[in-house]
Order: C-alpha cells, then structure tokens, then sequence
C-alpha cells in the first residue's frame, strides 16, 4: 500500500514537473519557429520575437539566451575560442550565456542541440564535433527558428540561414602544407602524424596538408608515414614520436594535425637529442606550442585568429538582432606563426 | 598384489602432486610465454626492435601505465574495479603541478599535495562501493566527471606550465644510473606491490576478500576496510603514475587523452588477475602490460595503419578474457578430479 501510494505521489510530482517545465511561450505564436521579419540577405533563419521592424527581442524575459555549444572543454584552444565569444556577449549586458560541453561526443552534441530546440533559446552558437554527424540536428535548430552561428569547425552543410564564422579545416592544413614545402630541406623525409580518423577534423587537415605539397611544385621529398593516428593529445604524440625515432633514422620533417601532438613530438625529439636538424610543425598555434617555436625547438603553428572569431561571433548575433544583413559565411584569415612574428601573439 | 595396489595409489597420488592442469599452467606462466613469442616475433618483424634504446624505449613509454596497473592489480584482487583513471591522472597530476608551481619549485611539497589528492579521490571511490554498495563500475562514470569537472573548473582546461626542467620533470625524464626514472619508480612499484600482496596479512586479506568475501568474513577479515585501503592505495598509484606523465610532458596537462586505464586494465587482465576477483600478482601485471606495449612498438615500428592498430588490440582483449574464463574452468575441474 506503501509503495503504491509512493508511486502514486511521484507520478503526481512528474506531471507537475512536466507542467513547470513546458515553456508557455513555446506554445505561444510569437516562439513558433517562424523565420519571418529577420531582413538577413542570406535568409538567416531568425527568432520568432521579431517586431515589424525586423528587430528582434529576448523570447523570453528581457535578455536574450544564447547556447553556446563547444566541441570539447578539455581543450585549451576550444574554451579560448568559447572564451573569446562567450565574453563579448556578457559585456554587452542584452545576453544570458549558457555554455555546453560536447566532451568531443556526436551523440552528446545532438543532444545539446534538441535541448536548445526545446528550451527556445533566441540563438545558438556551435563549434561542431564533427562536419557531418550534427547536419541532421542543425537542420532541426533551422526548422524550431532559431538563428544558428557555427565557429570554427565548418558543417559539410550548414542550413540555409545559417552563418559560418571561422577558417576551414583544409585551409589550415594547406597553410601547414605551405609552411613546410617554403621551410623543408632538399630530398627531406616528412613524418606526418594524423588525426583520429572518421572526423572530418583530421581528414580535412590532412587533405590539405598534401595538396599544399602538391601545389607547391615541389617533388624532393619523400613521406615516410602517413596512416599513424593520434588523439589530439600530447602524451599520445610523444608516444608515436618516440616508437618513429626508432624505426627512421634519417628524417627532417615532422608535421601533426595539431598542437599537442606537435608538442608531444618535440618533447620525445628533446629527451632523444634527435631534435637537431628536425623541423616540427602544428596547428592551433597553443601556447606551448608557441613557447617551442620561441625557443627555435618548432618551426611554425598555423593560428586561427581566436579574437577575431569572438569579435565576429558578436557582431553577427548583434546584427541579426538589428534586423540587419548577414553573409553566409565570415572567413577569418589563418596566420602562420614562425620565430618572425612568435612575439606578436605570445 | 597388494603391494601393486599401493604403489598404484602412491604413484596416482604422486601424479595428483605434480600434473598440473593446462589452466594451472597458463596461469602460472603462460602470460611470460605469451610475452617471450610476442618479442621473438617482433625481432624477426623489424631489426631494430631488440635494440637497447627501443628496449629502454618500450619500458619508459609503459612504466605510467604499470604504475596505474599496480594500482588496478590491488583493486582486481578484491574483486572491484576502477574505471575513472583518465580523469583522476589529470586531476592528481595538475594538482601535483600546481602545487610545485605554488611552493617554489619543491618536488616533496608536490608529491604529497598529488599522492594526498590521489587517496581522497581513493578514499571517496572506495567508501561510495563499502558504504553505499554502489557498483565500482557506476562510481568509476562519476568519479571521471567529478575529476574532469574540477580539473576544468581550475585550469580552464589551460596547461600549467612551470615544471620544465625541473625536478618535475626530472620524475619523467630524468634518469638514476643511466636508467630513465620512469622505470626505476615502475620497478620500485612492482617490488612494493608483490611485498603487499605476497608477504603481508594485508595481501592475503586481499586475495580472501576478493576470492569469497562472505567466507573471508566468516573468519574474521573486515573486508570494507580492506576494500576502502586498496581503493586508496589504488588512487596513491594514479598519483604517482600523473606525476611521471606529467614530468614526462614538461607540463601539466589538464586532459592526459584516454586510453590509459583501459591499457593499464587490459594489462592486468593478460596478466592472470581475475575479473571476479582473488587472484592477481605485479609481476603478471607488469608482463601483461608489456605484451600491450610491444605489440603496441612494433606495429609503429612497422608502420601499421592506426585502423589495424585498433583491430588487433580489441581482438587481443578478447582472447586475454577468453583464456581467462577457460583458465579458471579448468582449474576448477582439475580441483574437482583432486578432490
């Protein structure tokens, strides 16, 4: 009898919480996903709070709520880009920020965005897991009206309306590519150590790593390993670059998919004395990264301008606001960083 | 006749003695022989991998994962399991990092803040399985959270630098004698964890407690508090294992990457612990290890393709928690024909 009444309470206390949480202005007309009054040229999907003059106001209470959605949190570039954005927006004093952790999970990220849908937030900015397995959930934040900002890391389809702020993948792995074809030796043996593979991340980069070569003119090198993968981290790039050390005696060029590999590579080169003579490079430009390339232990890090993407990032959510035009798309140049210009951004 | 009656007896008493089963066998040396194959193979693959320095290479690259493994052969023994090792590696190293950054540069002020930091995170671990009786499994998903959380929370997931060339660092790359740190503290480990588990009451207590609790309760063995050390012992080597693999880096790393817990748990299953608990020794899991870690080397050295990589290593798992399984079947018929 106990249990039963037990049960029967809590049934009662979970239609209760069911009531509290659905959003009365979820039903309402002014949240029901219209992608009308946003003047947007690009067809920017827009809030459904919009007034006739093509401005928008907060869905709900007087600030507007914006999701920030981030590939990962345990990586220090993402959560300075996160940084970067999520900051502008809380200094401007109209936003309530709330930051997600996609812990680097397609699953999770999906997730994050269903719950966007259904909290209505007024618009959400997301540096994707990956370029293809959010297409499906971005297209659902297009079709509840809710204005989609993508940093950094491009969707192979970002819906119509949507706006990419940030550098493509192959891009940044060209400007690697370039980098080394300018800097490597004659006849210079090239490691290169891969992403993950199946995300578009690691495969993009790579591409453009090897068009860059091939572009270049360049035909004095040979690649001695391509298919090793890390996971992103440092410990595994010591890991892979010590097991290399072993098996080449002679190389001149190690070239990673990021950062921390990058790093991982010159500590194993350092503790072997192997690092003489070995140009290393990276991308994302990390601090520790930079510190390397200061102390001449790396030869260059591709940036991608993380400010710049945070600036960017707020003048558009600004702009849709505004009931101005947005572009589709906002490339933000890629820097390489070399001992030249190390300094500038240390 | 009756004298061939009693030699008869004698000699089927003598073979009940001295024949072992396969599985008695195996699990005994059949993780060495397991080894020894693995590297005669790996030598006739590639010329360089009997060297010195790839030999060096291999113990340096895997005593973080011993060390770990030493911790998870005391939990394995008593029968539970610990899965938030990633996590708890980035939270003790970075707290052992901070506070060295903190003190000034000294290492023992370091070490105690992350080996202390290790047996809390030990000491919540095991008092959620004795006093709730969580499943290990389901606090491990908890603990990697609340680990990763607070390791976040503090760095911003930003590196604490400070610790190159230190004597920090000096715990991953430097070396005593000529030999790399990493596999002095590994070695040292090895020899404190057989002491605990061969020639302590505590060791034995381990293996009882994990082998049949409610019998080891029956006589007299507080098994909680053996449960609640062990975690604790457990969360000291995740400690000590941080601090080598941060040293090792030169900087500390809020997200060490996976795979370590899973490598180290995968080692000291191939290295004869049982997954239901009472067995298990740190000779075992140090050699369990290196079978992962040679097979690791030589398909590097070989250039394998990382797909390949991934395909044998989950085959490799499988077949170690197959033998495991027939090894304790057969043990238990051939205890059925002695008895």
């Amino acid at each position: 009898m106990k249990k039963r009444l037990f049960a029967l309470a809590m049934s009662g206390l979970m239609l209760l919480s069911c009531a509290a949480c659905s959003d009365p202005a979820a039903s309402s007309p002014s949240s029901g996903g219209a992608s009308s009054g946003n003047a947007a040229s690009s067809g920017a999907s827009s809030s459904a709070a919009a007034a006739s003059d093509g401005k928008l106001t907060p869905k709900h209470g007087d600030k507007f709520q914006v999701a920030y959605l981030n590939r990962r949190n345990d990586n220090e570039f993402l959560v300075w880009m996160m940084d970067e954005c999520v900051q502008r927006l809380k200094d401007d004093g109209r936003f309530e920020v709330a930051t997600y952790d996609g812990m680097n999970d397609n699953q999770k990220q999906v997730q994050q965005i269903e719950d966007c849908i259904t909290m209505d937030v007024d618009f959400v900015c997301v540096s994707v897991n990956d370029g293809t397995a959010q297409n499906d959930a971005l297209q659902l934040l297009k079709e509840a009206g809710i204005p989609i900002i993508c940093i950094s890391t491009e969707p192979t389809v970002i819906p119509e309306g949507g706006v990419m702020v940030g550098v493509n993948n192959v891009d940044l792995g060209y400007a690697e590519g370039q980098a080394v074809a300018e800097n490597m030796p004659e006849n210079a043996k090239i490691l290169y150590m891969a992403g993950r593979s199946g995300t578009t991340i690691s495969s993009d980069r790579k591409d453009g790593f090897f068009q860059a070569l091939e572009d270049s003119g360049r035909t004095d090198y040979e690649i001695l390993e391509d298919s090793i993968e890390v996971d992103y981290t440092a410990a595994q790039g010591m890991k892979i670059m010590e097991d290399w050390i072993i098996a080449y005696d002679d190389f001149d060029v190690v070239a990673t998919v990021n950062d921390q590999s990058a790093y991982g590579a010159v500590q194993a080169l350092q503790a072997a004395n192997r690092l003489d003579g070995v140009q290393v490079y990276g991308i994302d430009a990390e601090t520790v990264m930079m510190e390397c390339i200061k102390n001449g232990e790396a030869v260059a890090s591709i940036k991608q301008d993380v400010p710049g993407h945070g600036q960017k990032v707020y003048e558009v959510i600004c702009d849709l606001i505004d009931g101005k035009t947005v572009e589709s798309r906002y490339d933000i140049p890629a820097v390489t960083v070399t001992i030249d210009n190390v300094d500038q951004y240390l | 006749m009756s004298n061939n009656g009693i030699i008869g007896n004698k000699e089927r008493a003598a073979n009940v003695r001295t024949k072992k089963s396969f599985g008695e066998l195996y699990s005994k040396y059949g993780t060495f022989v397991v080894l020894a194959v693995l590297i005669i193979i790996s030598a006739l693959l590639s010329d360089r991998f009997l060297t010195p320095s790839n030999l060096i290479n291999i113990l340096r690259q895997n005593a973080v994962i011993a060390i770990v493994g030493f911790g998870s052969t005391f939990i394995m023994c008593v029968g539970g399991i610990n899965i938030a090792y990633d996590k708890v590696l980035g939270l003790t190293g970075c707290v052992g990092c901070t506070a060295f950054v903190m003190s000034g540069g000294n290492i023992v002020v370091a070490l105690v803040a992350a080996l202390l930091c290790g047996a809390l995170v030990g000491a919540f671990y095991g008092s959620m399985v004795t006093m709730f009786k969580l499943p290990p499994f389901i606090v491990g998903l908890a603990i990697s959270s609340i680990a990763e959380g607070i390791v976040m929370i503090y760095t911003n997931a930003s590196p604490i630098q400070g610790i190159k060339g230190t004597w920090f660092s000096w715990l991953g790359q430097g070396y005593i004698f000529s030999i790399p740190t990493p596999i002095v503290i590994c070695l040292f480990m090895m020899a404190l964890t057989w002491f605990l588990l061969r020639k302590t009451t505590f060791g034995r207590h381990c293996v009882a407690t994990g082998g049949n609790r409610a019998a080891a309760e029956a006589c007299g063995i507080r098994t909680k508090r053996v449960i609640n050390t062990v975690y604790i012992l457990d969360g000291v080597c995740c400690a000590l294992a941080a601090c080598v693999f941060m040293g090792r880096l030169g900087v500390g790393q809020p997200s060490p990457g996976s795979g370590y817990g899973f490598d180290a748990i995968t080692g000291v299953v191939i290295g004869g612990a049982s997954l239901d608990g009472g067995s298990g020794g740190a000779v075992g899991t140090l050699v369990g290890i290196l079978v992962v870690g040679v097979l690791n080397n030589i398909m590097n050295l070989k250039g394998i393709s990382s797909y390949y990589q991934l395909l044998v290593k989950g085959f490799m798992i499988l077949i170690a928690v197959i033998i495991d399984m027939k090894t304790k079947e057969s043990i238990a018929k051939s205890g059925m024909k002695k008895s």
